[in-house]
């Protein structure tokens, strides 16, 4: 045989398809050598274009947090806490497990030095107030008082600050937090006194933290707690870890975990079935063959389009594995049905329902990216190109590889068979079997709850996240996602609204944090005073100080002298660039989209009603909106949950339209399975308890896409070669159903809605697409 | 982070002007015998009180600045110290808070909403009840013993925060202490000398203004 006679059309795609298999193979083997993968869940997070700044703010205040491990130590006694803190520290350092404790006192002294040349430019509300009204007379008694009473250590020499004014600023400051340093550690203690809690702080080290599924530092910290709790003898000694790294770490190795349960669990639930039904080789080399390049393909290209991929796209994609074997059992099914078939003819002959099949599921996925919604696109991307190239492979690969007879099996001809057995529902039987399933899916749907919870996203063991609670609270820490934007057209204006803010709130905070525990508020004109209030605070404290220093000095008889201060005002540039703004940084947020903008943070929140009043106190401010990221995101979802959910009855309408160009009257048996059990799905969710969302609304976009292929093999095949359409539908849908009942096992709850929701719907498809088969003899089949 | 550390400083810089001067047993780790032996000279009794006169030497002062008055320390209470020459002053500090009068306006801070400062009040009661390890961790010192009561003792701070407050604390004493000198690191120093120390129980009044 020469050469040029073999080189027909089924060996020029073949060849074609080894060279793309070939890039992408060279492509995986670069991407594996350093793999970018993604874990932080806010980067799935849709972009939300009505709040552009409130975002960067987030983002800001997320990023200044994301290499800090929060470690609180608590006992009931302290020395306890201290020893106990002591072999935390050491064991911790030991195991050399990627993490540095993060050393304060150095920035301490460069603070001070910063702020000392305008001592005289900072005043707390409260001095302004007192020096205003202030008799200098008065004043310079109290200050000869101070003079000769017992020294009270000030920071700067007497003559510096003669009324004390500079230790009660920096005191204010330091109300900002609960925690305060004593004894080398800094110490905070429970509102009822029962606990005392030394705080250590670490900081991730590295430029980029990798995450590869190891859990290093988790082990670590694991390891110097038991080592602080076993040396406390009869003490007990609780720890509290907290700290985006940990959240970040464990969502990396849940997620590897879960990647490597669905990916080689349906992999080889896949391969079983196919041994099972084929008994033979050639078929499962194939198929798998065909999973392979597909989601190797699917992974290139992702990363080619996004630059990385996310951990939850790589769990999600696992489950591409149950959905891209279809086209490969399909055509295995159909050899053995028609065995005599040249392989290329049985492949043309497939074509068209395979061509339909894969559209109607690509379609599915691709409406998922319809949402502006990274994390969905990804994994929209992902699954629609790996089914192109499952598909490819098949139609270009098994015709020419696929050599030599496949005998078949007892078990599938069994199986194969079993579909005439399968009732069939018509007429009567099937008005009132319709009649009896709306009634049970009526009940369901009636008992669902809707749930629009950011957290869905969120799969955090509970345990770290009630810890990360606890801290916060002991720890009095503003909520990141809750706070106020103050906006302004120049930096001075925005400095002067916060202040405003912080006039219009001080009666209010005052009287909530008598009620409950103190609230504070976190504003970068704490630290840095507008120039306006800069000047004014000058002034006053420049009068005031200078009478109180010549009474004093005509008493005494001195001739004192106040040292000179510096004659400019605190810069806010010269602050952002400094030590001195290390931690608060990130509530500058600078100029965004034509205006600048910060951040005042919220300090001790503890009640909803809080909140509620706080904002509309705030918003009375000119330039001041209240921001609930949580919120704002919940509600988000919640529009994206409508949208999607109008976009499925569109789905349907034209997935239905789709068939009927192609099966004419008969085209309702391919889609109705599919609504049904759609339908079906929303109800067990009530069943259930579990709540409804977005997600759910996701999967039965691609139930829609998958469950119709069912009911298109079926119906392409309606003369000898159903019973093995059956067979590949059920091979295709248990293999599918595995690799997401997988699914619905991740902890993460919008997988695991996912997953339930694909499982439930491919069984009720299953059970009703053979019920409305069209039978051996009918000829109620429209076109073609 | 840094300004709370700040404010211990402060208050500790404060307190522990306050805690030297009350006669109380100073500890540090190094030399060990030596803290052993001024911990056995000294008495630790529930109530000390005696009269103080203290010098102050500040920048920018010609001439130093000095005062006279009374103390009494209660254990398990707090510290009254009351400036009777040439202004009248109170400081009362307790585990609960911290109250200055002076020219009848009296200024009050609550240590409960202040726990830098509460800290250092227990540190401060922990000396009083003869708590060794209290101020070892704080400070380094060295010193002499002389004659059979006698001893003398300077305690350098060992963080980098304190010492941006105290230079350098020098104590002597027999069986309480006599001297305090405390040089800030501002470069305004103190020196309190004790005398007239004893153990009379708090009167009424005393007791009222420590609640």
């Amino acid at each position: 045989m020469k050469f040029s006679e073999r080189l027909t059309l089924p060996h020029c795609l073949a060849l074609f398809w080894m060279l793309v298999v070939a890039a992408i193979a060279v492509h995986q083997w670069n991407f594996w050598h350093a793999p970018r993968l993604d874990t932080d869940v806010f980067s799935l997070l849709p972009v939300d274009e009505q709040a552009p700044v409130a975002q960067r703010a987030m983002r800001q205040l997320a990023e200044q947090g994301e290499r800090r491990v929060v470690v609180m130590v608590g006992a009931t006694d302290w020395s306890a806490v201290q020893s106990a803190a002591a072999r935390f520290d050491q064991t911790l350092l030991a195991a050399h497990a990627g993490l540095r404790r993060v050393a304060d006192s150095a920035a301490a002294g460069q603070t001070m030095d910063f702020y000392q040349p305008w001592r005289d430019a900072l005043l707390t509300d409260q001095q302004r107030e007192t020096l205003r009204n202030a008799q200098p007379k008065a004043m310079a008694q109290q200050a000869l008082g101070r003079l000769h009473g017992l020294s009270t250590g000030q920071p700067t020499a007497w003559l510096a600050d003669p009324l004390g004014l500079w230790s009660t600023w920096w005191s204010q400051r330091a109300g900002l937090t609960a925690a305060r340093p004593r004894d080398g550690l800094l110490w905070v203690a429970d509102a009822e006194g029962h606990r005392e809690w030394a705080v250590l702080l670490y900081e991730t080290e590295g430029s980029a933290f990798r995450l590869d599924g190891q859990r290093r530092w988790g082990d670590a910290l694991d390891q110097a707690g038991r080592v602080a709790q076993q040396g406390a003898g009869s003490a007990s000694i609780q720890l509290l870890l907290a700290g985006v790294p940990l959240h970040a770490e464990a969502g990396a190795v849940q997620g590897n975990h879960e990647m490597n349960t669905i990916g080689w669990g349906s992999l080889a639930a896949v391969v079983a079935l196919v041994w099972w039904a084929f008994w033979a080789l050639r078929p499962v080399v194939l198929i798998a063959l065909s999973l392979l390049v597909g989601c190797a393909a699917a992974l290139s290209v992702t990363v080619w389009v996004f630059g990385q991929v996310h951990l939850l796209t790589l769990v999600f994609g696992a489950s591409l594995v149950g959905v891209a074997e279809d086209f490969g059992i399909h055509y295995f099914a159909s050899r053995l049905s028609t065995p005599q078939t040249e392989r290329w003819q049985l492949m043309k002959h497939l074509l068209p329902g395979l061509s339909l099949a894969l559209l109607t599921s690509v379609l599915g996925y691709l409406v998922l990216a319809i949402v502006p919604f990274p994390g969905l696109r990804q994994m929209a991307l992902f699954s629609a190109v790996g089914l192109v190239a499952a598909f490819l492979t098949a139609v270009c690969w098994f015709p020419v590889f696929d050599r030599g007879a496949l005998p078949g099996s007892r078990m599938e001809r069994a199986v194969a068979a079993s579909l005439a057995d399968w009732p069939r529902l018509r007429g009567r039987t099937l008005m009132i079997s319709l009649a009896i399933f709306g009634m049970l899916c009526a009940w369901g749907v009636s008992r669902v709850k809707v749930n629009d919870d950011l957290r869905q996203l969120q799969s955090s063991p509970p345990a770290l996240i009630k810890a990360q609670m606890e801290v916060g609270r002991l720890l009095r820490m503003p909520s990141p996602a809750q706070f106020f934007m103050v906006q302004g057209p120049d930096p001075q204006t925005v400095l002067e609204r916060e202040e405003a803010l912080k006039l219009q709130l001080a009666p209010w905070l005052g009287q909530a944090s008598r009620q409950s525990v103190p609230l504070s508020l976190n504003a970068v004109s704490d630290w840095v005073p507008s120039h306006r209030r800069q000047t004014e605070n000058k002034a006053l404290t420049g009068r005031v100080e200078a009478a109180v220093l010549s009474q004093v000095g005509q008493v005494l008889g001195e001739n004192l002298v106040r040292p000179a201060f510096s004659a400019t005002l605190i810069d806010l540039d010269a602050w952002l660039s400094s030590p001195a703004s290390t931690g608060l940084r990130a509530q500058w947020l600078g100029q965004v989209d034509g205006t600048y903008a910060s951040v005042v943070l919220i300090g001790g929140l503890a009640h909803r009603s809080q909140v509620a009043e706080l904002r509309t106190l705030g918003e009375q401010v000119h330039g001041i909106r209240w921001v609930d990221r949580t919120a704002d995101m919940s509600a988000l979802l919640g529009r994206f949950r409508t949208t999607m959910a109008w976009l499925l009855v569109l789905g349907h309408g034209l997935v239905w339209a789709a068939l009927a160009l192609r099966f004419g009257r008969s085209s309702w048996r391919a889609w109705l399975p599919t609504a049904l059990a759609s339908l079906g799905c929303v109800a067990v969710q009530g069943w259930l308890g579990e709540p409804f969302q977005l997600f759910n609304l996701l999967a039965l976009m691609l139930l829609l896409g998958m469950g119709v292929d069912y009911g298109i093999f079926l119906l392409e095949h309606p003369g000898e070669g159903q019973g093995h359409a059956w067979l590949a539908v059920l091979l295709g849908a248990i293999s599918t159903g595995l690799s997401f009942g997988l699914l619905a096992l991740s902890a993460t709850p919008a997988l695991h809605a996912f997953g339930l929701t694909l499982l439930v719907g491919l069984t009720l498809v299953c059970i009703f697409a053979p019920s409305l088969r069209l039978q051996n003899t009918d000829s109620e089949r429209g076109t073609t | 982070m840094t300004s709370r550390r700040r404010l211990l400083s402060a208050a500790l810089a404060g307190s522990v002007g306050v805690m030297v001067c009350l006669s109380s047993p100073v500890w540090a780790q190094t030399p060990a015998d030596l803290l052993t032996e001024v911990s056995r000279r000294l008495d630790s009794p529930a109530v000390l009180r005696g009269e103080f006169d203290q010098t102050k030497t500040l920048k920018g002062f010609k001439r130093p600045l000095l005062s006279h008055g009374s103390f009494v320390m209660a254990r398990d209470r707090g510290i009254q110290w009351i400036t009777n020459e040439p202004f009248a002053s109170t400081l009362v500090v307790t585990r609960e808070r911290l109250l200055t009068v002076s020219d009848g306006v009296s200024q009050q801070v609550d240590t409960r909403q202040e726990p830098g400062l509460r800290a250092v009040n227990d540190m401060l009661m922990a000396l009083l009840a003869g708590d060794v390890k209290a101020l070892a961790g704080r400070f380094q010192s060295e010193g002499v013993l002389s004659g059979a009561q006698g001893w003398r003792l300077s305690l350098m701070p060992r963080e980098a925060g304190l010492a941006r407050f105290i230079a350098r604390i020098e104590l002597e004493g027999d069986r309480h202490v006599t001297h305090v000198r405390l040089h800030e690191a501002s470069g305004d120093d103190s020196s309190i000398r004790f005398s007239r120390q004893n153990t009379t129980a708090l009167s009424p009044a005393e007791v009222a203004r420590f609640n």
